[in-house]
């Protein structure tokens, strides 16, 4: 074979063989990014999750919170309704 | 101590930019042509025509990297033309020595198939570090 033809043969072997290698690299790395999205993305799940517990949760405390003062303020004025009835009671017993 | 050594040496190799080298390293290529030197009859006077063409292939992947030196793309684009044209110089130059006619395997030789399959693993470093760039940032 010609010293010529032989060589352009082997290069283009190389050249493909060289191709064929970096698109199998370039496989294996798109393929190990496509990994660590997933797992990125279960976590943003994850995290996301949590947050709108612990916005829920702070809501829900918040509610309380109102509604425990609501409370507090109706007892604080039942307590002195009470003493205003106990001490006309009082009154109305020494006549 | 050594091995903190070749670790750094690593590193750098791994992890710092090369483009300035290699626009050094072109620079010089391109002022080492032999086609701004010499012109095509003294390469057929010395019944190398082709050596001169092949010289002018590489003059224009020179020029091409040093204009594209800042767009990765093209870069990447001319430096695999560079190495194709370096391959076959290479394997020609080997084929040369297997399959042709010289009689004698001298120790000058076996310099010359080293320093070209350095300077061609060098080549296929130099591409497999811009296309590897290009993949990462089109994955980011």
């Amino acid at each position: 074979m010609d010293e010529n033809i032989l060589t352009i043969v082997i290069t283009s072997i190389t050249v493909l063989f060289g191709a064929g290698a970096w698109k199998f690299y370039e496989f294996l790395i798109r393929n190990k990014r496509e990994k660590q999205k997933e797992d990125l993305k279960e976590q943003t799940v994850y995290r996301d999750d949590l947050k709108a517990r612990v916005q829920r949760l702070e809501d829900d405390k918040d509610a309380c919170s109102n509604n425990l003062l609501e409370i507090s303020k109706e007892l604080a004025a039942l307590k002195v309704k009470i003493e205003f009835i106990e001490k006309e009671n009082d009154r109305l017993l020494r006549k | 101590m050594i091995a903190k050594y070749f670790k750094k040496i690593k590193e750098t190799l791994l992890y710092f930019d090369f483009q300035p080298l290699l626009f050094f390293w072109v620079v010089s290529d391109f002022l080492n042509n032999q086609v701004l030197w010499t012109n095509l009859s003294y390469w057929e006077s010395v019944g190398q025509p082709n050596t001169y063409w092949l010289y002018f292939s590489y003059l224009i992947g020179s020029i091409g990297m040093i204009i594209s030196i800042n767009n990765i793309k093209w870069l990447a684009r001319f430096v695999s033309y560079y190495l194709v044209l370096y391959l076959f110089s290479t394997i020609r130059y080997l084929v040369n020595i297997f399959v042709g006619d010289s009689e004698t395997f001298t120790i000058i030789d076996v310099k010359n198939i080293i320093i070209t399959c350095w300077y061609a693993f060098m080549w296929c470093w130099i591409l497999f570090k811009l296309k590897k760039e290009i993949l990462h940032k089109a994955l980011k």
